[in-house]
């Protein structure tokens, strides 16, 4: 039984980590009610609350939602298709190299996405004088970028996932009957759904969120939704960012809670998403 | 369904040798038990007769056919794990038709097989649970029914009752042989529990150091070890050190610290061999006073007495001072530490063994 202190301590400890982890997504989605005067400050409890600035969003701010939504997506399914083989592969197999090729597949982790986008523009700039073709501010260019960062995450979760793994579920099929390919889309690739789902949810944040890398990969016309709202924050602010900020703030959570209903936020949680780092 | 003959197996790794020559036959509809201490190779050899292993030379056949170098998927097998093995993303009634589902049945007769099996294992109320939410009872069964959905050449069991508690495990060892008589089956059964194994099997094979030490039914390999080692892993038993002295008809002589003791035996020995002599404990009776017309008697001290209820447990410190652990009806006396007592033996309980 918890003692009375011991009820209070955790109330408080609790109540300071909510605070602390929420206060500036309230902060955030309040000051986008406000419907006084403009005001290059934000207006936190907002004045005369009202949804002004939700339609004065500039159009730019949606089709770079559009933009940022797809490549995240597309991005996570091409990770997907790199980092389900490549874990399979390395954690069951035992030659030489499996660890420098698990490495070089985690590394992208371990530089910094601004070194990582001006290596990609250096390597556009490279392939364009060699062969006329401009990958920068193009979506193949941003996506190979993004595929890049959103890698290691599945990778990661894949490979947590599979080393726990009772190999003789594998076992169990084959006696059953049933072959290589039947086994893995039968049996295999079920059971490590969660770590797929888990690793592609990071993935797909990783991508959506990134600004360092991606602002090296836009052109005019052609930029990404955290990249439009940077740029928005530097030029001029008005609260029409917090309107959009917020929009984007409950889309993420209704994702989360559809994630939570398909597959249960606990799964996710077990599969181990921490140890892609 | 057929038999399995394993012809002259032998698996190494390296320079260890896992399995060693191994030969066997076993019968149509049998169930037989590899049995034995871990590393002995019982669980290589049923995953040689599996196919998830390759054996270094020898050969397998299944009835008349050579599945040597086949893969597991081609070899017409149930297999049942240790952990059962479930897959836990199917429910109970998936669970038992993936392997239906593999050899492509109608999916009307999928529905009537699946039916038969839940009744089989009496678990229809399940069918639509996943593993996550069944007992290990029940999963065991579960696993079972998925081993034996497309009738097996050979059902394999690796210790299937392992994580079972004393009780549950007691109620599956006949469950499990209930099953496998309804159905016919031949099945090969690892275990290193000899209580078990003696519950279950026709025939117990009794494995040590990747060889067999012995094959025979629970009751021939009980009361006729052939060595020491099985003598000790079949059971409790007394061992004692003795020399042949001579041998009148079936009635060997022996001397055991310089006192005759006679052993019913076939084979002729020659006079001087040393051998083992084993005694189970339930076949020595213990007196406190000496009996008229003494035969294979020993004189001790009571060393050690426990009441395990519906046995007396006592061990005796001999005049040699080896100990002989004798075990009685509790009724018969309480016989307290350090009071002088006999032991004594007929020579129809005497095995001699020679190794």
């Amino acid at each position: 039984m918890q003692t009375w202190t011991e009820k209070v301590i955790l109330f408080v400890w609790c109540g300071f980590s909510y605070v602390f982890l929420l206060s500036p997504m309230v902060v955030v989605m309040g000051a986008s009610l406000h419907g006084g005067e403009f005001s290059a400050a934000i207006k936190f409890p907002p004045d005369e609350p009202s949804f002004q600035w939700y339609s004065k969003i500039p159009t730019e701010q949606f089709e770079a939602l559009a933009l940022s939504l797809l490549v995240a997506a597309v991005a996570t399914f091409i990770a997907a298709l790199i980092a389900i083989p490549a874990a399979l592969g390395l954690v069951r197999s035992n030659f030489k190299l499996k660890f420098a090729i698990t490495s070089v597949f985690r590394a992208p982790l371990q530089i910094p996405a601004i070194v990582s986008g001006i290596a990609f523009l250096q390597l556009y700039y490279l392939i364009f004088d060699t062969s006329g073709l401009m990958l920068a501010g193009t979506i193949p260019g941003m996506l190979l970028g993004h595929v890049f960062i959103a890698t290691p995450f599945l990778f990661g979760t894949i490979v947590a996932v599979l080393q726990r793994f009772d190999h003789r579920l594998e076992e169990a099929s084959y006696s059953l009957g049933a072959g290589r390919w039947r086994t893995l889309y039968r049996v295999t690739l079920p059971t490590i759904m969660p770590g797929i789902y888990s690793g592609g949810l990071y993935a797909f944040m990783v991508s959506f969120a990134d600004v360092p890398m991606s602002i090296f990969l836009t052109a005019p016309g052609f930029v990404t939704y955290p990249v439009e709202l940077f740029y928005a924050m530097e030029n001029d602010f008005d609260p029409s960012i917090l309107a959009s900020s917020s929009i984007v703030i409950v889309f993420c959570l209704a994702m989360l809670l559809v994630v939570q209903k398909v597959v249960g936020l606990e799964t996710l949680l077990r599969s181990g998403g921490g140890s892609a780092r | 369904m057929s038999g399995v003959r394993l012809d002259k197996i032998v698996k190494s790794y390296g320079s260890t040798v896992a399995v060693n020559d191994v030969s066997l036959d076993i019968r149509e509809g049998e169930f037989l038990t590899l049995l034995g201490p871990s590393g002995c190779g019982k669980t290589t050899t049923l995953r040689l007769i599996s196919g998830f292993i390759q054996p270094t030379s020898g050969a397998i056949h299944f009835g008349n056919k050579d599945v040597t170098g086949i893969a597991p998927q081609h070899r017409q097998i149930g297999m049942v794990f240790q952990d059962y093995a479930l897959f836990p993303h199917l429910t109970v009634s998936e669970n038992i038709s993936f392997g239906l589902v593999e050899r492509r049945y109608e999916k009307v007769a999928i529905k009537k097989r699946v039916g038969e099996l839940l009744a089989l294992i009496k678990l229809e109320e399940a069918a639509d649970r996943y593993p996550s939410e069944i007992s290990g009872g029940q999963a065991q069964r579960v696993a079972v029914a998925r081993a034996v959905a497309h009738p097996p050449s050979v059902l394999l069991m690796d210790e299937p009752l392992g994580a079972l508690d004393l009780k549950l495990r007691e109620t599956m060892q006949a469950e499990l042989r209930r099953i496998q008589q309804e159905l016919g089956i031949t099945a090969v059964y690892v275990t290193h529990d000899q209580s078990e194994a003696m519950n279950m099997s026709d025939r117990i094979v009794v494995m040590n150091e990747g060889i067999i030490e012995q094959i025979g039914s629970p009751r021939g390999i009980y009361s006729n070890p052939q060595s020491v080692f099985v003598a000790n892993f079949i059971g409790q038993v007394n061992v004692l050190n003795c020399k042949v002295t001579g041998i009148k008809e079936n009635i060997t002589n022996l001397d055991y610290n310089g006192q005759n003791i006679r052993a019913q035996h076939e084979r002729s020995l020659r006079q001087g061999t040393n051998i083992f002599l084993a005694i189970r404990p339930e076949d020595i009776k213990i007196t406190e006073k000496a009996i008229r017309n003494p035969q294979n008697t020993l004189k001790g001290v009571v060393s050690e007495a426990l009441f395990s209820g519906n046995v007396m447990k006592i061990s005796v410190e001999l005049e040699s001072g080896d100990y002989i652990k004798v075990e009685c009806q509790p009724k018969a006396n309480s016989f307290e530490l350090g009071s002088p007592v006999q032991v004594n033996w007929l020579p129809e309980d005497c095995n001699i063994l020679l190794n």
